[in-house]
Formats: structure tokens, sequence, C-alpha cells
């Protein structure tokens, strides 16, 4: 390890240690060639990446584009500018991936759901497994898969990657207002299926 | 889940949203921090984004650079309403005149229709710009000469009174122009970049020092004509060669009146100049 990429990793970890704003830290250091601060930037956003995707599509496709996600992301690194917005710019790659998904999509053959396993919710339980918990989990995951594009996007966004209002609209490059009204169709819809 | 009104109902489905996180598999995640060590361990790409920007500018400024070296384009300096295509069509016309038509000394020419139509186009449209000019710099009189040659008298009034399309009928200026011609003062017009295409006896080479691939003598006046001046030689009368400056590049239009040499550069600028006891005269008429 180099003297750079050593005091690299120490400003990350100094970063860390100070509990604020820390990807940008990580994200630099990983540029610098320290590859322990991107395992940890890994870790902190991998499950948020993940499940946008799982809740959008199959897993096989979910992995794909899970995987797809964090190899822009390495590719990229030397364009990414520290700016405090590293989750954004993590989740507007990851809505590109997914608007091209979807755009190939369109052009295969669809798959009638019933008869594609991997089609299914991921987190299926099975029938030993079913209690009231999962059976509610099941089904909420099943009305978020046959949300609207746009409006389960919007969801997922705010959920898993935690973003603002403004922030998905940038992501997303639609007005502040039109996120607004996507999330409160969203939950409206949820609400309806949820209740007895 | 998160909405903008963050009822409690709200607040239940979130917590039962985030009751069981799906995660990557391990081998998923080895796979893509390999890729990320294996990144990490060669040097990082080098930003481009300075050296396009100043590709970029140095691009623009050799454009610039280009741009001002270039000759301005003949059509800028016509008048409106000409295109170059319409004058050189005009232009064209003494190019196919055979060569035998016009072999012989100007004076020799035979006045025909056939030898005179098309020359006569050149010359009628020449003359009119000259006289245009002529007369919105006020120096009509200027031009028209005291003593005009008795042939180009009888045959026709003076420039000025003909140089009004208004005033002159269509055939006075033909057969005033045929009489130019018969008498070798016929208009000569000459474009740069452009071959002159003129009668062989015409062609004469003016002198040694003229390097120019244009020239045209006529009556004894040679002229060499560049891109950046124009030579007056007169074999008959000043041993020193009269140099006139170009500032642009265009269209050099020649007329004969009497002993004068009218040279219009440009539709901008013209000039009037003669030989007498050995010495130039000078007058720039604009």
């Amino acid at each position: 390890m180099t003297d750079d990429t050593m005091s690299a990793g120490a400003f990350a970890i100094a970063a860390i240690d100070a509990g604020g704003s820390n990807d940008d830290a990580l994200m630099v250091a990983y540029c610098n060639g320290h590859a322990a601060s991107f395992e940890n930037l890994y870790r902190r956003h991998k499950g948020a990446v993940y499940r946008f995707f799982l809740r959008q599509m199959p897993k096989c496709d979910a992995e794909e584009c899970h995987h797809e996600v964090w190899i822009k992301v390495i590719k990229g690194r030397s364009s990414y500018e520290p700016r405090g917005s590293f989750v954004p710019w993590l989740f507007t790659i990851a809505h590109r991936v997914l608007t091209d998904r979807h755009r190939s999509a369109m052009r295969r053959p669809i798959v009638a759901i019933d008869n594609d396993p991997d089609l299914l919710p991921s987190s299926n339980p099975g029938p030993e497994d079913a209690t009231d918990q999962a059976r509610k989990l099941n089904q909420l995951h099943a009305l978020i898969a046959e949300l609207p594009i746009t409006q389960r996007e919007a969801l997922l966004l705010r959920e898993e990657a935690g973003l603002s209002l403004a922030e998905i609209a940038a992501v997303t490059s639609t007005a502040e207002e039109g996120v607004k009204s996507r999330l409160r169709y969203a939950m409206q819809k949820l609400r309806a299926g949820m209740s007895p | 889940m998160t909405e903008p009104t963050n009822a409690p109902e709200d607040n239940a489905l979130r917590a039962l949203y985030a009751s069981h996180r799906d995660e990557p598999d391990a081998a998923l995640d080895a796979r893509i921090l390999a890729a990320a060590r294996d990144a990490a361990a060669q040097p990082p790409r080098r930003k481009w984004r300075y050296p396009v920007g100043v590709g970029a500018a140095a691009s623009a400024l050799l454009a610039v650079v280009l741009m001002l070296q270039t000759p301005q384009s003949t059509d800028e300096l016509r008048p409106l309403g000409q295109s170059s295509n319409e004058f050189t069509g005009k232009l064209d016309a003494p190019r196919r005149a055979p060569a035998s038509a016009v072999a012989e000394t100007p004076a020799a020419l035979p006045v025909s229709a056939e030898t005179i139509a098309e020359p006569a186009s050149v010359g009628r449209q020449a003359e009119e710009r000259i006289a245009a000019v002529v007369k919105d710099s006020g120096a009509e009189d200027m031009v028209v000469g005291s003593s005009v040659p008795e042939e180009l008298a009888a045959a026709a009034p003076t420039v000025a009174q003909e140089s009004r399309p208004a005033k002159a009928s269509l055939a006075k200026l033909e057969s005033r122009l045929e009489a130019s011609v018969a008498s070798g003062r016929a208009m000569l017009t000459a474009e740069t970049h452009r071959e002159i295409e003129l009668a062989a006896a015409d062609r004469a080479p003016v002198s040694e020092a003229c390097r120019a691939s244009e020239h045209v003598a006529t009556d004894g006046v040679a002229l060499c004509i560049d891109d950046h001046q124009i030579q007056v030689h007169d074999a008959g009368g000043c041993d020193e060669v009269l140099t006139l400056e170009r500032t642009t590049l265009g269209t050099v239009t020649l007329a004969r009146e009497d002993d004068w040499i009218v040279i219009l550069i440009d539709d901008a600028r013209i000039w009037r100049v003669r030989c007498a006891a050995n010495a130039w005269q000078v007058e720039a008429l604009r």
C-alpha cells in the first residue's frame, strides 16, 4: 500500500469515526486506491440497491441489475464528485439500469407470471412459515409489485434509499409535485390493499 | 411507509415493510468486491475534462485565426441582388467565344452581331456599374472626358448621358458598345481567382515584373492584377509603373475613357489614371 492510499484510507476512517456524511469520503478514498473503503460503502448500501430491484423484477434479474449498478460505480469512480450526494448518485445509476431493463423487457416476449415461479415475490414464505406476519408481508410485496412503475419506483426510492422528494425528483427527472402525487397514490393503493 | 401525511396506518405499513430485509447472495457480493479490488489496484483513469476543455479552446482559437486569414467572399462585395453565379454567367460569355473571332487587334474586329452580342453583355454590365459608382461619387464630369474620340462621339453621346438606363434606350447603349468594341475601347472585366479569358491579342505579357496570373493589355496600356495590387504600364508614355493597392478581393472592372483608364475595384473604390508627359495622374474618385 502506498503512502497515498494509506492516507486516503486514514481519511476515510476518520470520516467514518466522525459519524458525519462519510459516503463521500469513502468514495474519495476508493478513488485513491483504497479498496476497503469500497467494501464499507458496499456494505452500507447493497441491501437498498438490491431490494430496489427485487421489488420490481424477478430475483435473477434483480441480481443482474444489482451487479450492473455496482460495476458502473466502480468504473465511474473517476467521474464522481464528492458533494455529499453519494446515495442520489448511486440511485441515479440504479434508475438508469432499471429504465434500460424496462426497455429491453418491452422487446422481449411476455412471460405469464403464473407460469414463471421466478416472477413470484422472492420473500414468499413456504406454507410451513406462513405466519400472519409473513402473510401480510407477502401481501404487501405483492401490492408493491402491482403498482404502476413510476409509483413503485418513487416509493422504493423513498423507502429503500431514503431519498427526499427533491432527490427523487432529480433521480427520476420528474417534478417534485409529480413525485409527491406518485407517493400519495401508491400509499392509497397499499392502504386499500392491506385493509381487511 | 413514508408518506407526507405520516398517518398511523402508514407507519404500520412501514414497520411491516422493514420487518424483512432481503440481501444479495454472498456469491454476488464476492463478485462485486473482487471487481472493486481489481479496479483499485489499477491506477485511476485520467480525467479528460480539462484536456478536452483545453482542446476545445485551442480549436476555437484556430478557427478564429483561419477565419480572419481567409479572404472575404466576393459575394459580400457585390451589389444587392447580384449573385456570384449571375455575374460569372455573364463573364462566361467571352470565354466561349472562338479565339479566331478575337485573334486580331480590337480595331480590326468585325462588328457583327455574332461577335458583339455576348461581349456586349459583359461590357454593358461593367459600364453600368462604373457609371453608377461615378454618379454616386458625384464625379461624372471627371469621367466624361472633354475630348471624346470622334468615332465614339459619333456613335453615341457621352457616358454620363448613356449610363442612366432610365434615359438611354437599350439600342443606344448597344450601338455605343459596338462602336467601343470596334475602336478597341471595349470594357474589360477581370475577376481575381479566375483565369481571365480575353482575346489572345489582349493577353500579351505586361512585363517581366508581372508575375500575376491575370493581366490585360489594351491600347498600349497593360495592367498586372494580383490579389494585392494593380500595376499599370503604359508602353507609349510613362516609364514608371503605377501601382495601386487593393484592400479587398473581388472584381476589378476596367474601362477606357479617352486617355483615362477608369478602374473600379470591388464596387468599392474607383480610380481614374492616365499618363501625361511621362508622369502618372491619379484621381481617386471614391
